[in-house]
């Protein structure tokens, strides 16, 4: 696999603070990285950093093989970039924007049909202040995939967005895929990580402290979720643990969950009359994953 | 080159949109020439009111206007999110330059031929002057501006450069002739940049001496205000 990003000793200092510390990563040609993290773990600064929008205060990042700031332009002809927020003139309405954008690249899309694209077509005569939220988020996107990317840097592409716009931005993000580019994404929302990237890295002050692909950071062998009613005794089954993380959540641990555990937990449900649901070997999302590690950085 | 002139033609474009862009860059230089010369009030000539109405012209179009732009574009991001693309620095200042330009002639056309029509005046033009006078103004307040623009809140700017329009409307030679003022005022006068312009406009169009002493400090801003943007700007508010 060709690497399309190489972060080595990746460095940011503003004044006393740390806001990436020592970080290495490489991302391949054509994946989809999702960078996860608290507020203030990192993942804007290193992202404005490959984007050559800010310093490293030391260590050393190429992206397609460019240095994002002596390298700039060259370098620019090749990405598109999705800021977390704003960067479009307030009374421009979307399609001079994207006039304006295509005429900056070497290989422009065709502005119209990036309007239609993400669905603004309705929005021609609108300026951008009277967007909203959802319709902003795509305007962005589009500017991001002007110059036809090979690599495109999205911080929180579905912030905000009601379910709809997010499924709407979902399919795009997945077309880039289909077409083979390299997508770089933040976000708060774990099942948008899941359902997206091959592979997540979580930040938390600074360094990478996980990585893979979302199936096996979920999957932790030891340990299985299920919900019943609440107020169930404990288990008494043999080598498992079993306790109520709250009302009506169950964890059961083990040295591994075996099927005959299984077999063994729901046979004692059934002989109480129990009937479970959410039944599920392994973290119960990539949220539990993230927070059970940040916390951890605590 | 296109993506200067794209660039170029979206500023003027958002310009044009800006009702109250609109009123100081044309509305306002306008009126005055339209009231003085239709009233003749206080005695004030056409002779006298064009040169200061072109200082005006070119105050408002080069500091007030890009200020208070530059300053909103810098608050939402959009400076940042041109960086983000192929789109050099020096080409987006070179569109913002171009865009001025293009107003300046517009406003500088506007009030001369107005003057001309309605108030029959006749200018004593220097081709070389005016257009000196244009490039060195222009060099010292767009250089102030992105200087206030790139380092205060965009809200600030907007006060500060909303409020050095008013000072330099009243000191800057414009429509009170600086001679009348109490000596105070004249000194402050002299070190903004405003007065010698309307020195050096009046040189241009209006028949009067040339001073260089008024050369000598509008190229002292024109040096300075650049300097100091150059210095101090910064394309993100913290």
């Amino acid at each position: 696999m060709t690497p399309a990003i190489t972060i080595e000793g990746l460095t940011k200092q503003y004044g006393a603070l740390t806001a990436v510390d020592g970080l290495d990563l490489t991302i391949f040609a054509g994946e989809t990285y999702a960078l996860l993290g608290p507020n203030g773990a990192g993942k804007t600064t290193t992202i404005e950093i490959l984007e050559g929008l800010r310093r490293a205060t030391s260590g050393t990042v190429r992206v397609l093989g460019f240095d994002p700031i002596a390298d700039h332009r060259a370098l620019h002809q090749q990405i598109g970039v999705m800021l977390q927020e704003g960067g479009i003139f307030q009374s421009a309405r979307p399609l001079e924007v994207l006039r304006l954008f295509t005429a900056f690249y070497d290989r422009p899309q065709d502005p119209e049909a990036l309007l239609h694209l993400v669905g603004l077509d309705n929005t021609v005569g609108t300026p951008y202040r009277r967007l909203s939220g959802g319709e902003k988020q795509r305007l962005s996107l589009a500017l991001a995939l002007a110059g036809t990317p090979q690599l495109v840097f999205l911080d929180e592409p579905t912030a905000g967005m009601d379910p709809a716009a997010r499924k709407v931005t979902w399919d795009l993000i997945k077309g880039l895929q289909a077409d083979g580019v390299t997508v770089v994404l933040t976000t708060h929302y774990l099942d948008e990580a899941e359902q997206l990237a091959d592979r997540v890295g979580i930040i938390s002050r600074g360094r990478l402290i996980a990585q893979g692909d979302p199936a096996d950071l979920m999957h932790t062998g030891t340990r299985a979720t299920f919900s019943a009613p609440p107020g169930l005794p404990p288990a008494d089954l043999p080598g498992v643990t079993m306790s109520e993380t709250q009302p009506g959540r169950y964890l059961v641990e083990a040295d591994e969950i075996t099927p005959a555990i299984i077999a063994d937990l729901t046979a004692w449900l059934r002989d109480r009359g129990v009937l479970i649901r959410d039944l599920r070997v392994g973290a119960a999302g990539l949220e539990e994953v993230f927070l059970e590690l940040t916390e951890e950085q605590r | 080159m296109k993506a200067v002139l794209a660039q170029a033609r979206m500023e003027l474009l958002l310009t044009s949109r800006r009702g109250e862009g609109v009123l100081v860059l044309i509305g306002i230089p306008l009126g005055i020439l339209l009231f003085f010369g239709a009233t003749g009030l206080f005695g004030i000539e056409i002779d006298l009111l064009i040169p200061g109405l072109l200082t005006l012209a070119i105050l408002s179009a080069s500091f007030t206007s890009l200020a208070i732009a530059t300053g909103f574009e810098r608050k939402y991001f959009v400076l940042k999110r041109l960086g983000a693309t192929p789109l050099p620095r020096w080409a987006l200042i070179v569109a913002k330059a171009l865009t001025i330009l293009v107003i300046e002639v517009a406003q500088v056309l506007l009030l001369i031929s107005v003057a001309m029509v309605a108030f029959g005046w006749r200018g004593e033009f220097h081709g070389f002057l005016l257009g000196a006078a244009v490039v060195l103004g222009t060099m010292a307040f767009a250089g102030l501006a992105l200087f206030i623009a790139g380092t205060l809140r965009a809200e600030a700017t907007l006060a500060v450069a909303n409020g050095l329009y008013l000072l330099m409307l009243l000191l800057g030679d414009i429509i009170v002739p600086i001679w009348v003022m109490p000596p105070a005022f004249i000194v402050v006068a002299k070190i903004l940049p405003a007065a010698p312009l309307s020195g050096l406009f009046r040189a241009a169009v209006g028949g009067g001496p040339f001073v260089p002493t008024d050369l000598a400090a509008v190229l002292f801003w024109a040096v300075l205000g650049p300097v100091l943007a150059a210095m101090f700007f910064r394309w993100e508010e913290k």
